[in-house]
């Protein structure tokens, strides 16, 4: 069935801080939409936005403490997919990048475009791009690896510790159940064993949060890896680690490069 | 503190089609101007680098609510919240186990996945 010429799905960033970030294009589709969803991380974020269009609905009331978030996310793409179905132009407003840590857009977008809807996503700014501007990390220097941080304790990853480290979500790190918002010491007390596999309990991290409202300063409260139990930390908190040493040079490699060079 | 919040509604300040209501404090409604005086302050570089008496002068201008504009100097995104009568939200959209769902999806249902994967390759 095309139903390509009646609803539409279009995914948009509004960025991390309140009035700052978000894109012309992307008030252009909020403003522009039959219906607007909104999943952010600040409810007078979630009041801006009501600003914007008549017809404003927030999805955090999917949300709820013993839900699984899988179920959440999965409500929240069929409250989109429904008013698509009824033929509406429909507008997703997520904080950050719509397509970063973030299930549902893409979900959405996949399923609008197999049921012959036009879907697509605009890009915001997201909490990585605080993070390089508020901590003054190029990714490109050392290079920089990002996992989410239940992941990251779950399984094996090769970490390279001659890069920045960044694991997101980290106050919810090792939730299996994916239904509470905040774990707790013990939870990272055994991210801190899975992190000194790799680093010292003497190496420097830090908590990073951006700041949502722009009356806010981010988050960067430094500390010793081994002191992180100990830290408050919440949904919006992201651990950052420093390189544990330089890069390690590959000489033949280097010797092979430089015969190319002289070839030419 | 006069407020529109209703028993049963999901969020504070908001209304049963889960929209916000204007909250009046002393007799200023208040709600639409600090949104619009952040959203400002968000837009305008010299308002976010500005001194105490600025904002204070641009606050007035604004017509914010006194506690307000004290929550607002100070800087204390929570207890600018709390005299809203907002609550924290919960916005965790993506979890490590969603990895093993997708591969269950697949095992489950592979045309379709297969199908997704040809649209969205085909899009731009």
């Amino acid at each position: 069935m095309d139903n390509s010429s009646s609803g539409s799905l279009v995914c948009v960033g509004v960025g991390i801080t309140l009035g700052s970030h978000i894109s012309p294009l992307a008030r252009s589709h909020i403003e522009g939409a039959q219906v607007v969803f909104t999943g952010v991380s600040d409810a007078v974020v979630e009041m801006w936005l009501q600003q914007m269009n008549p017809d404003v609905r927030s999805l955090q009331p999917f949300y709820g403490e013993g839900i699984p978030r899988m179920e959440t996310y999965r409500r929240m793409v069929e409250a989109m997919l429904a008013e698509v179905r009824l033929g509406k132009k429909v507008c997703g407003a997520f904080y950050g990048h719509p397509g970063v840590f973030a299930w549902a857009p893409h979900r959405a977008i996949a399923q609008a475009r197999l049921e012959g809807f036009a879907a697509h996503m605009e890009p915001g700014i997201s909490s990585e791009d605080c993070l390089y501007a508020d901590l003054g990390i190029d990714p490109g220097q050392v290079g920089c690896q990002h996992y989410e941080a239940s992941q990251f304790m779950n399984y094996r990853r090769q970490v390279d510790t001659s890069a920045w480290l960044v694991l997101w979500q980290v106050g919810v790190a090792g939730d299996s159940a994916q239904a509470r918002f905040a774990t707790g010491p013990a939870y990272l007390e055994l991210l801190v064993e899975v992190l000194e596999r790799h680093y010292g309990p003497e190496h420097e991290v830090i908590l990073y949060q951006a700041a949502t409202l722009p009356i806010q300063v981010p988050r960067m409260d430094r500390l010793r890896l081994a002191d992180l139990p100990q830290a408050a930390t919440g949904m919006g908190d992201t651990l950052v680690i420093a390189p544990a040493r330089p890069l390690d040079p590959d000489p033949q490699m280097r010797a092979r490069l430089a015969a190319l060079g002289s070839l030419q | 503190m006069m407020s529109t919040r209703r028993a049963g509604l999901p969020y504070p300040g908001k209304t049963d089609d889960n929209r916000f209501n204007e909250l009046t404090i002393g007799g200023i409604v208040t709600m639409s101007n600090v949104i619009e005086f952040l959203e400002k302050m968000g837009q305008n570089a010299m308002l976010r680098q500005a001194s105490h008496e600025q904002i204070t002068n641009e606050l007035a201008k604004a017509q914010v609510e006194a506690s307000l504009c004290e929550a607002i100097l100070a800087r204390d995104a929570g207890q600018l919240k709390d005299l809203m009568g907002l609550r924290p939200m919960f916005y965790i959209q993506m979890d490590e186990e969603d990895q093993d769902e997708e591969r269950d999806d697949e095992e489950q249902a592979p045309k379709q996945v297969r199908e997704t994967d040809r649209l969205v390759a085909a899009l731009p």
